[in-house]
């Protein structure tokens, strides 16, 4: 797995982006990448999922504690580039329905901030 | 008028037919938690590709052998895990480990129902913070979220034995293996 991380100062976001295989393995190592990287204070993290191989129930459970960090410092979670297997465990969690998706990396740097957090309403 | 709210649960059949290895393969592994990986691409060697649904299998019999290894026998490289696979029809896996079961199978139960029923009602914040199981033995790696996507994956069904360190699961597929 590889992690790219690049900050985006006028758009108050960085971006993290998994190149690889997200699993039982290397899912701590990225938790702690992309919590790393919002410690200085950017409001967005924008998790870059297009290179993404494979995702396990690891890798689930640190895209949840990611967004629960997010929500406990006021900040927003976007998760871009979304396909394949990896779309489907998310689906199968129900964790979907919670997140924030955009097509790939750009899109989800361009958006300026909504109101609210979650982006869907219930029994939706 | 409110869509209708689908809870699954986690059963507890000692006499299943899922349990019945006839016919299946049976694959003997130490508990490495190193090898998961490679232990589920060796079970899951002879899988026509149709029912691979790109890496979706794997990573499911991966999460039932990384739950036998690591919560059922604890990591302990004395202990074994057995995986009973069969992918002629469809695909039918049962993964027993010599730990002492799952004792939290009704807490679990409990979670999930609370867990969707938060889902439903549109309590984000709930469900955030109930979006992935922790019990007392947890750790911070730990997803908290297989047992969900498993009951949603395996489509033909999800049943432990008496002891709870026995899990059998089938999923069908509508088209078949594509083989003849």
């Amino acid at each position: 797995m590889e992690i790219i991380v690049e900050r985006h100062d006028t758009a108050n976001a960085v971006s993290v982006k998994v190149v690889g295989e997200l699993d039982l393995y290397s899912a701590p190592a990225f938790c702690k990448a992309a919590m790393d990287a919002t410690m200085e204070g950017p409001s967005i993290l924008v998790l870059d999922l297009s290179a993404l191989e494979y995702l396990d129930s690891s890798g689930v459970g640190t895209i949840i504690q990611l967004l629960q960090q997010a929500r406990k410092r006021g900040g927003e979670l976007r998760v871009a580039g979304l396909a394949g297997s990896a779309l489907k465990v998310l689906k199968m969690t129900n964790i979907l329905q919670i997140l924030k998706t955009y097509p790939d990396g750009k899109s989800a740097l361009m958006q300026s901030r909504e109101p609210g957090f979650f982006p869907i309403k219930a029994n939706a | 008028m409110k869509n209708p709210v689908i809870i699954r649960k986690l059963i507890v059949d000692e006499r299943n037919e899922l349990f019945d290895a006839q016919g299946m393969k049976l694959y003997e592994f130490e508990s490495d938690y190193s090898k998961v990986r490679e232990f589920t691409r060796l079970v899951l060697s002879d899988c026509p590709a149709a029912f691979r649904e790109g890496n979706l299998l794997s990573q499911q019999v991966s999460e039932l052998i990384k739950n036998g290894i690591k919560h059922g026998n604890g990591r302990d490289r004395d202990k074994k895990l057995f995986v009973w696979c069969d992918t002629r029809k469809r695909v039918r896996v049962i993964v027993e480990d010599e730990g002492e079961g799952f004792k939290d199978l009704d807490t679990w139960n409990a979670f999930y129902l609370e867990r969707q029923m938060a889902l439903n009602e549109g309590r984000f914040d709930d469900f955030l913070a109930l979006a992935s199981y922790r019990s007392a033995s947890s750790k911070d790696e730990d997803g908290g979220n297989s047992l969900i996507a498993a009951l949603e994956y395996w489509n033909g069904g999800m049943i432990y034995n008496a002891k709870k360190n026995k899990v059998g699961v089938l999923r069908w597929y509508a088209q078949g293996s594509g083989k003849e």
